[in-house]
């Protein structure tokens, strides 16, 4: 009964309520809207720093961890591999080298950050074949001994050195015994990522290649994990911590695991404060519409006033009054959130779908924060948090909303309110 | 008139103050945010600006984009001395920076080689105070080829001062070059991305290093405050005449377009925000006239039969808006001004969210402390567009005011 009259009393209005649910309406698409895109840019810087290169775990051996050069590398161990690609939740794993050198032609040579990857298990562990913009991957199997080795280099290297595919290049860099080595390089490929430090210094080639002009034989500087799930990324560390813990006391090489967080912690800074600051703008606009709804209700219930006195004389009890009125502000504030959702929910999907046109913004159509780059398009990442963190908070806001104005109803003199003197 | 309006706000109190609440309130925090976000784009760009080496850039032309030693501003002392001359230029600094792999026994790591004037370089920013060990490019100290590195690099390769490092980068020839330095310093900016990059020469060390005879690769310029960085570029070109083809320069946004691009994005979608938020209000504002308004039809059909024509009637209930509008942006300004005033003296620190280093657009912002910045101009156009809102909110509830009959609205008793 309650929730029909409050309803009638709804309609008897029409303007009004339409206005209040307009408000609200327009407030949570906002939010919604919001909420899918701060999730989407954290996503994509997620995905940015950790899937292009990082991985979501690292094992490198202790010295390299606090200092990241050439000669802390540790041995190549295939059963353990095997072992952590066992653990539930771990993707895919590439073992890597690193060297810095200088990779050039007769007029000009820049230094470079070289990787040495096994090309099936990197692409595999990463998305780097994604970012190919011109030519091809690191062919799987291993480049004959007559023809130059194969690399990939990131795209701004590229246009650096002024080359493209099919160019020779050479490569030249201090080996691990002390030597300076140098090869004939071919490119086979230019990848773009988004990756500000892959785009700009990266050269890949076969880890197999790298080993043997850095004098690494065997040894590799890193093992980048694929974890599904990038959440799950510091338990599954701690696994494989506990693991190699327990598989090799006493063993030489010291491992340590780390977790994307651990690596890139201002990355996972940014992430959360980006979520504060939705928080914060959810907070502020449900305090405006809150402001608004609270002053409809009160003078609403003010106007009625004489209309409650004669359905209380007519047996409607203080109490149910005071639910009518509360009701009355909870339906104005669900429906007109309800329809504020469909439309924040549909223009996110369109801009899941489509990408939100970046150059709307600003003629560079491109943003970059903490070295990821989105360029042209940015996407919202829809998820239920987006329908029920709004809804949450206006059913709670209209509870509160409502409670004043309902109590201050119930609380009526009968006779006075019918006569119409307050 | 007005001073009807004004009797007429005050006799509902909760509800005009309720309104005025909520209007103000949104004012001031747009107003907050507004210059908080100006005041970050700000030191952002004086970010840029020092990252950059100078509000303008002149490099041999196809240098910023290749990074390498091969394009080089070749004749430099021309180039300065027109820069010199020029209205608006404050300083002019002459630069050497090469690409550049640095090695000791323990490893390579790659860096950024300046070789600067330390008196010049001091103009803009002196990082004498950072370095810890040693000193930053005394003349007094007697090594032909200083160098200076950052604490990173010095830990990643167990360097020691007064150790020697061999530096290998790429003359302008092309050739690969390979040249011994000795450590006279080591910086510590407390920013881990610059200390493991940054390493500093003297400007003839490292013209000698690498062959480079009197060639610099940069010449930063430093501008004064009010000069247009994009004016005086143009009027640069025209006085370099056909030397301009050689050459280019930039202005520091030219040369961190990510950063305008960060910036603009950011002010774009402030926006849509606050007309978002403003529109949420509008509303509101619109329900609190249309009620006040059939509130007292009779009282306006009263009006309306002594005398007072539609068109009166429309202007009084637009009045009230004004008045109502006015009263809340003054509220809005106030308590934004004290809160600015807060920001702008204290300043709120973001390192209770633990320890970050922003990277915009490839600019390391260190400066974690929110500052807050008055802008005049843009609060009085806040101010304007908040009052044109609640004047639109109102005009249907006027429309609707100005419709009434009076014999009828004095009758309703609804």
């Amino acid at each position: 009964m309650i929730t029909r009259m409050a309803m009638k009393n709804l309609f008897r209005n029409r303007w009004r309520s339409a206005l209040v649910m307009a408000g609200v309406g327009m407030a949570t698409a906002l939010l919604c809207w919001l909420i899918s895109f701060i999730d989407g840019w954290a996503a994509g810087m997620i995905r940015g720093a950790t899937s292009v290169q990082v991985g979501q775990v690292q094992v490198h051996s202790m010295e390299y961890v606090d200092r990241p050069t050439l000669y802390h590398h540790f041995a190549q161990d295939t059963a353990l591999e095997r072992e952590i690609e066992q653990i539930p939740g771990v993707g895919a794993i590439a073992p890597r080298c690193y060297a810095a050198g200088l990779i050039g032609h007769e007029a000009d040579s820049i230094i470079a950050r070289i990787v040495g990857v096994d090309p099936e298990r990197e692409a595999l562990a990463t998305v780097i074949t994604a970012g190919i913009v011109q030519g091809r991957w690191l062919s799987l199997q291993p480049t004959p001994l007559s023809m130059p080795t194969e690399v990939v280099l990131g795209e701004l290297l590229a246009t650096q050195l002024g080359v493209s595919v099919g160019s020779e290049l050479v490569l030249f860099l201090q080996a691990a015994d002390g030597a300076l080595g140098n090869e004939l390089v071919r490119v086979t490929g230019i990848i773009r990522t988004g990756n500000n430090q892959v785009d700009r210094q990266t050269v890949y080639m076969p880890l197999s290649a790298l080993q043997y002009i850095a004098a690494l034989d065997g040894r590799l500087h890193e093992l980048a994990l694929h974890v599904e799930d990038s959440s799950k990324a510091r338990s599954i560390a701690e696994q494989i911590a506990g693991r190699l813990d327990l598989d090799r006391p006493g063993h030489p090489d010291e491992l340590v695991v780390q977790s994307w967080q651990e690596l890139m912690p201002e990355i996972a800074v940014m992430v959360e404060l980006l979520d504060r600051s939705a928080g914060l703008w959810l907070f502020i606009v449900y305090l405006i519409v809150a402001l608004g709804i609270f002053n409809a209700q009160r003078m609403s219930a003010l106007e009625r006033r004489r209309e409650f006195g004669v359905l209380m004389a007519l047996g409607l009890t203080p109490r149910q009054l005071g639910r009518v009125i509360i009701t009355e502000t909870m339906l104005l504030a669900v429906i007109g959130s309800l329809a504020g959702l469909v439309l924040g929910v549909a223009l996110s999907a369109f801009h899941a779908r489509f990408g939100l046109d970046l150059s709307a913004f600003s003629d560079q159509g491109t943003v970059s924060l903490m070295g990821i780059s989105f360029t042209g398009r940015m996407y919202t990442s829809p998820s239920m948090r987006m329908v029920m963190i709004p809804l949450v908070w206006v059913v709670v806001m209209s509870l509160v909303c409502g409670i004043g104005p309902g109590v201050r109803s119930s609380r009526l003199d009968i006779p006075q309110a019918i006569s119409g003197r307050s | 008139m007005w001073k009807v309006a004004w009797r007429n706000l005050w006799r509902n109190r909760t509800r005009t103050a309720l309104s005025i609440a909520a209007i103000g309130l949104t004012h001031a925090l747009l107003l907050v945010f507004m210059a908080i976000n100006e005041a970050g784009y700000q030191s952002a760009e004086q970010s840029a600006v020092k990252t950059a080496g100078g509000q303008l850039l002149v490099h041999g032309s196809g240098y910023w984009q290749s990074l390498s030693s091969r394009h080089t501003v070749d004749h430099p002392t021309a180039v300065i001395s027109t820069l010199e001359g020029m209205v608006g230029v404050e300083a002019v600094i002459g630069r050497v920076i090469l690409q550049g792999l640095v090695s000791s026994s323990h490893g390579s790591s790659m860096v950024r080689l300046a070789g600067i004037d330390r008196q010049q370089e001091a103009l803009q920013i002196d990082l004498g105070p950072y370095v810890t060990q040693g000193s930053f490019l005394d003349p007094a100290d007697q090594a032909a080829n200083p160098l200076v590195l950052g604490r990173g690099i010095i830990h990643d390769l167990e360097l020691e001062l007064g150790d020697r490092v061999v530096l290998t980068a790429t003359d302008p020839q092309g050739e690969v070059t390979r040249a011994l330095f000795r450590l006279t310093g080591i910086l510590e900016t407390g920013s881990d991305s610059y200390d493991e990059y940054a390493a500093y020469t003297t400007v003839e060390a490292a013209q000698r290093a690498f062959a480079m005879g009197e060639r610099l690769t940069q010449i930063g310029v430093l501008l004064d405050q009010n000069a247009q960085p994009d004016a005086i570029r143009n009027r640069l070109q025209r006085l370099l005449g056909e030397r301009a083809d050689t050459l280019e320069v930039l202005t520091w946004a030219e040369a961190y377009p990510d950063l305008v691009g960060y910036i603009e994005t950011d002010r774009g979608l402030g926006l849509v925000f606050a007309i978002v938020a403003f529109l949420v209000v509008g509303f509101g504002i619109a329900n609190t006239f249309l009620m006040s308004v059939m509130e007292r039809i009779r009282e306006l059909g009263l009006l309306g039969a002594l005398g007072l024509g539609p068109g009166k009637i429309l202007k009084l209930v637009i009045c009230e808006a004004s008045c109502l509008g006015l009263t809340a942006v003054s509220l809005g300004v106030s308590l934004g001004a004290a809160v600015n005033y807060y920001l702008c003296a204290v300043g709120l620190d973001l390192k209770m969210f633990g320890d970050i280093e922003w990277d915009a657009g490839g600019i390391i912002l260190s400066e974690t402390v929110i500052h807050s910045s008055f802008d005049a101009a843009s609060w009085i156009v806040a101010s304007l567009v908040v009052l044109a809102v609640v004047l639109a909110s109102s005009l249907y509830p006027a429309w609707r005011a100005r419709r009434l009959e009076p014999a009828q609205a004095m009758r309703c008793f609804q």
